[in-house]
């Protein structure tokens, strides 16, 4: 969390995941140069480049993707999604790179401007087995460099969470025109249908685990409470949410995370203003329910942020009754007080 | 709860968790090994690549005949004669960038020298010529080399920059290269029609018109596709040369030749 702006807020974690990824980058880089040039040797260090680099965005781009199903199905991954725009802004710069490489390698020092000639070098676009692979990647590169481009707090705080959202979500447009890309460019050139097969599963792990991710959530907006008369939804019995954690329901469309902290309940919006993380995913962390995703933080009886952050989600009433949690699915505005419901008696702890 | 799951991350923390930490290495491992055995996989699934050479920034000096027929291109001459006919090798012209050379009609024919970088690809050459290093080396203009005719010819392939495709880019073919094809072409390099012999062999036929004519713009659609192209093929020492209209070029459809 932080209150002003500045270019990385740079931290310990920050910095070892940088240093990683700098590392396993450099030693990618440098496997696909050197080896590649023992075993071709005709080969030009500028195509080896080319595919280095290009080959290193689009591997890192199916972990990016892979990273945040990964982290909704197994919180042992929430680490790798904690500095992601990291590796988003390091895989624009590959992707960069290659572009860069690609056009001055087969469009400057001709007779046509480099960037139009990209569009005019190979004009068979009704033809799809002909189709002009080049713009594909170039249009993708742009999506790539508006994503990276805000990438930081400061736009994501201007631009509003939901919108912050929508416009990185187009991630997934670029990921659908670089699998064109790859497929009407490098798949038709090779012969061996290793490459095709190595897409094949970079696009099956990407789509499954997202399927999977989408299944689990969807079990929880599956789960629809029944309304009571007086408008509380019973959700779970008290001794259903683990200690200092929560237990995520829908209600009326909304996800609500119900916390149980200090023999009270409290619930909130499940949406973290940040990054619109899952904040029933997270748990107490000195008594502030705590985000999975960044680490931002809310008072769980008012759903603000401890002074002097301003983030605020919406507060729900809670009531406990003979062991059973109940929430009222109106919400509150956001950063409003609501009184704790209070357990009587011990409970049980399950594990989970 | 399990240990594992009391654990919570929170990256500003100095520290991750101790079992978390652990799961974590293990976890930067597993993605560095998956890296490395996809690097592996690429480099070795990768088609192989063409013995032919550019021999970037290296500067040599030749001296020969200038021709332009069609395609701007050095002769010369080889140690002895067959049949008592000099012998020839060709060395075609192109200037630095995707740049067909252009040289002034008033050396046509005439000794020359000149600097720059070679090209070759297996036993066709080509010289990028380094700017301003062309300068006539004397004599009368020879008598004009004529192409021995072979006949009609049906020859199937794919129409390529011969710049790119003798050693500059290295692969200079197939649908990867198609837009810098298309853009050296289009900037005067000589196009040329790379086919098969029977052996699998790939050698290059240079394309003019029917009527002789350099072909660059008229061939743009075609190039990096599969085509066949009827014409005449003549002979002029080492070199082949297929003449005919660009509006009979027939695209082929499926594998490439």
């Amino acid at each position: 969390m932080s209150l002003h702006y500045v270019a990385v807020g740079w931290n310990r974690q920050k910095k070892i995941y940088d240093s990683i990824l700098a590392g396993s980058l450099t030693l990618y880089l440098a496997l696909f140069a050197l080896l590649g040039s023992l075993v071709h040797p005709n080969a030009t260090i500028e195509t080896l480049l080319i595919r280095g680099f290009g080959t290193a965005a689009f591997l890192l781009l199916h972990v990016i993707l892979c990273i945040g199903p990964l982290a909704r199905l197994d919180r042992r991954f929430l680490p790798l999604l904690y500095n992601r725009r990291h590796l988003g802004v390091t895989m624009f710069l590959l992707a960069l790179t290659h572009g860069v490489f690609s056009i001055v390698q087969f469009h400057a020092q001709g007779d046509e401007n480099p960037l139009a000639s990209i569009f005019l070098a190979n004009r068979r676009y009704a033809s799809l087995a002909d189709f002009p692979f080049q713009p594909l990647g170039f249009f993708a590169l742009l999506i790539l460099f508006l994503m990276a481009s805000t990438s930081h707090d400061f736009w994501l705080r201007n631009l509003t969470a939901p919108v912050w959202k929508r416009l990185h979500m187009m991630v997934y447009a670029a990921y659908g025109l670089l699998v064109a890309h790859v497929t009407l460019g490098a798949l038709q050139s090779e012969r061996s249908p290793v490459l095709a097969v190595l897409l094949g599963i970079g696009m099956a792990c990407v789509l499954s685990l997202h399927l999977a991710a989408a299944a689990k959530e969807r079990r929880v907006d599956e789960r629809q409470p029944a309304t009571g008369g007086d408008g509380f939804v019973e959700v779970c019995a008290v001794e259903k949410i683990p200690l200092n954690r929560a237990v995520t329901v829908s209600l009326g469309g909304e996800r609500v995370a119900v916390f149980r902290y200090d023999g009270k309940v409290s619930a909130l919006s499940n949406v973290c203003q940040h990054q619109n993380g899952p904040l029933g995913e997270g748990r107490i962390v000195d008594g502030c329910v705590t985000c999975p995703w960044h680490g931002y933080q809310y008072l769980p009886d008012c759903g603000a942020a401890p002074p002097p952050f301003t983030e605020k989600v919406p507060t729900f009433r809670t009531r406990v009754v003979d062991g059973k949690v109940y929430v009222h699915p109106k919400p509150f505005p956001a950063g409003t007080r609501c009184e704790p419901a209070r357990i009587d008696g011990n409970v049980q702890e399950v594990a989970v | 709860m399990s240990g594992r799951d009391a654990e919570f991350y929170v990256g500003y923390l100095p520290k991750a968790p101790g079992r978390l930490g652990a799961s974590l290495r293990r976890i930067v491992l597993g993605l560095n090994l998956l890296a490395a055995a996809v690097a592996l996989t690429l480099i070795f699934a990768q088609a192989p690549f063409a013995d032919s050479r550019f021999e970037f920034l290296q500067y040599r000096d030749y001296e020969g005949v200038l021709v332009r027929d069609p395609y701007p291109s050095l002769l010369v001459k080889r140690p002895g004669a067959m049949d008592g006919v000099p012998s020839f090798a060709r060395y075609l012209l192109v200037a630095e960038g995707k740049r067909g050379f252009v040289p002034g009609a008033e050396l046509e024919a005439r000794l020359v020298r000149l600097r720059g970088s070679l090209i070759h690809r297996e036993d066709q050459r080509m010289v990028e010529v380094l700017p301003q290093s062309l300068t006539p080396a004397g004599g009368e203009p020879l008598p004009k080399l004529e192409w021995t005719g072979l006949g009609e010819a049906a020859l199937y392939g794919e129409i390529v920059d011969t710049k790119c495709y003798l050693g500059v880019m290295n692969p200079g073919e197939g649908k990867v290269h198609r837009e810098c094809a298309a853009r050296c072409i289009s900037g005067g390099v000589p196009p040329g029609l790379r086919v098969r012999d029977t052996e699998g062999n790939s050698f290059v036929v240079l394309l003019a018109g029917a009527d002789g004519r350099p072909l660059n713009r008229e061939v743009l659609d075609f190039v990096a596709e599969p085509v066949r192209i009827d014409g005449k093929l003549s002979r002029l020492g080492d070199t082949l040369i297929l003449r005919a209209e660009p509006s009979t070029f027939y695209r082929l459809a499926g594998s490439r030749p």
